[in-house]
């Protein structure tokens, strides 16, 4: 019966913040496309042998942009709307209000998902083997930007400012690490700071399951154990840090 | 029954400022309860901690007998909040913002679009139901807000300055609405510094100042209290107060002067005196607003002569 509760109550979160305002505002769709695809254009363009790594790049960076942008929703819904505090003095639980709002990120970032996913399938990119670790971490990805949104809604209460850490938080998590690009790349010192970040092992084994670079078996442990460990730590600290009723 | 008591209610801000002093209060199921106060008085630092939004520093509350901080689960159960300033989401229709919301707080959606339709239907929305709510005016958007609210059919409803920033003609709406629900056994709790929507809507109220509860009661027996029956008001520009003292107590709020005669042939002197002087004058029986004058005269808002 709770279950049942709990379900409805997701399905209606994701329906008024989700399905409802896509349907209505469809550009944010476009809006939500077109920042990655252009970057995958322009890599396209100046160095075509990265496409594939640009690929892997968008679809991170998609699931970043859709885990860190429930802080927006959060604040909007607290701040200006105040409807945060009708939720509050209601049976919902903060859990099953987090989960309703990240499912309705999910909304706006899924059909923006599906043309980078058409076009790694046209490159041959997505075996049947590969899948399960392109899932896994992609959503340790998104649980991580996620509790990062929604740990940092419960704090800030200025719109303005949740606007701005948005596009700085897009930025250190998807555009500066090797998401887009191959870590090769970089200079061995940016390599190593790289190595602090999330995204990057993100990067790194989801580029292994679509077979554009190999990682040995001490190296793929130790990425799937740093993005592990980024993700429950985050998921912890969103948890307890985190503010329903306020003190 | 009780349906919200307080004892002892303290909120303390940060490590000085005193929201609530001591605030001991109970409110009768089934009624319009108002909480009068200027802005800042603690009117919702109270609501929010009986709506189980904010703890309270010391002291309890509880609500259909359940405490609020121990028990809140059980008391979310049974509340509804229409906070302070809230607004609808753009992008919904009126129906959809109901119907969401009961299914938020775990109906069916069978039973929620049951509730919707009847909801809609009783106030006066079912017009406006396929209706963006970014297209309303500001009243029917509070009502729309007081719909989400009622359709719960929740025991108690807290309702946080629900005519704030509306027109005179909106005010009225939301009043309605309150008054049309007051019938159908729910208690609801409300916040305002309007006294004439404590005397639109309420049937006990109780005034606080400075997180303390100065006057409550029920609102004919607490203006029985008070110590004048009648009240005359003239534009204080066109008036001499010195003059006028002579017809009763005196007391300029802003550009009115308030004059409470002692007795019904000051009235009369007073009318005829006005009628002499070519000065706009009208006379009625005392209400909240003089309550709250009287009292908040001693925090010296006011000029008294």
């Amino acid at each position: 019966m709770e279950f049942m509760k709990s379900a409805r109550a997701i399905l209606a979160i994701v329906m008024f913040n989700g399905v409802k305002p896509v349907i209505r505002s469809p550009l944010w769709l476009i809006v939500m496309l077109a920042y990655p695809l252009i970057l995958v254009f322009f890599i396209y363009i100046f160095a075509e042998y990265a496409v594939s790594d640009a690929l892997i790049g968008g679809l991170i960076s998609l699931v970043v942009v859709s885990g860190i942008a429930i802080q927006a929703d959060i604040v909007w819904y607290k701040v200006e709307l105040k409807f945060q505090d009708m939720a509050v003095a209601s049976p919902v639980s903060p859990t099953v209000y987090m989960v309703g709002m990240a499912i309705s990120e999910l909304v706006y970032s899924s059909p923006a998902i599906a043309p980078f996913l058409i076009l790694m399938t046209l490159r041959g990119m997505i075996s049947t083997s590969g899948i399960p670790m392109l899932v896994l971490s992609m959503l340790m990805c998104w649980l991580s930007a996620l509790s990062i949104g929604f740990y940092l809604s419960t704090h800030i209460s200025d719109i303005r400012h949740i606007w701005a850490l948005e596009s700085l938080l897009t930025i250190a998590l998807s555009m500066l690490p090797p998401v887009y690009y191959p870590i090769d790349l970089l200079p061995e010192w940016a390599r190593t700071v790289s190595m602090c970040i999330p995204t990057t092992h993100a990067a790194l084994l989801a580029k292994e399951a679509v077979g554009i670079i190999s990682l040995t078996e001490h190296q793929r442990l130790i990425s799937f154990f740093v993005l592990f460990l980024w993700t429950v730590v985050l998921l912890f600290v969103a948890r307890r840090k985190s503010v329903w009723r306020e003190p | 029954m009780e349906a919200i008591s307080a004892e002892r209610l303290v909120k303390i801000y940060g490590n000085s400022f005193h929201a609530l002093k001591s605030i001991t209060l109970s409110v009768n199921s089934g009624r319009v309860f108002s909480l009068l106060g200027r802005n800042g008085a603690g009117k919702t630092t109270l609501l929010r901690i009986m709506a189980t939004q904010l703890l309270p520093t010391s002291g309890s509350v509880r609500v259909l007998g359940y405490d609020v901080v121990k028990e809140a689960t059980e008391v979310r159960k049974r509340i509804a909040v229409v906070p302070q300033e809230s607004k609808p989401m753009y992008l919904l229709t009126v129906k959809e913002h109901v119907k969401y919301y009961l299914m938020m707080r775990g109906l069916s959606m069978a039973e929620a679009s049951e509730r919707t339709r009847k909801v809609l239907d009783e106030l006066d929305l079912k017009e406006y139901a396929n209706t963006l709510c970014m297209k309303l005016s500001g009243g029917l958007k509070r009502k729309v807000l007081v719909a989400m609210a009622i359709a719960t059919e929740a025991d108690v409803v807290f309702l946080d300055e629900p005519t704030t920033g509306l027109d005179p003609i909106a005010r009225r709406v939301v009043w309605d609405v309150i008054n049309s629900v007051a019938t159908s056994g729910q208690t609801i709790f409300l916040t305002t510094h309007n006294m004439y929507e404590v005397e639109a809507v309420a049937e006990e109220f109780a005034l606080i100042n400075d997180g303390e509860l100065i006057i409550r009661g029920h609102v004919d027996e607490v203006q029985r209290m008070f110590p004048y029956k009648m009240r005359a008001e003239v534009q204080a520009t066109a008036s001499d107060p010195e003059e006028l003292s002579e017809f009763g107590k005196v007391i300029m709020v802003g550009r009115r002067l308030i004059i409470y005669p002692r007795n019904e042939e000051d009235s009369k002197r007073l009318y005829e005196y006005c009628a002499t002087k070519s000065l706009k004058v009208s006379i009625s029986p005392v209400g909240v607003e003089d309550l709250f004058i009287k009292e908040v005269l001693a925090h010296g808002v006011y000029e008294e002569r």
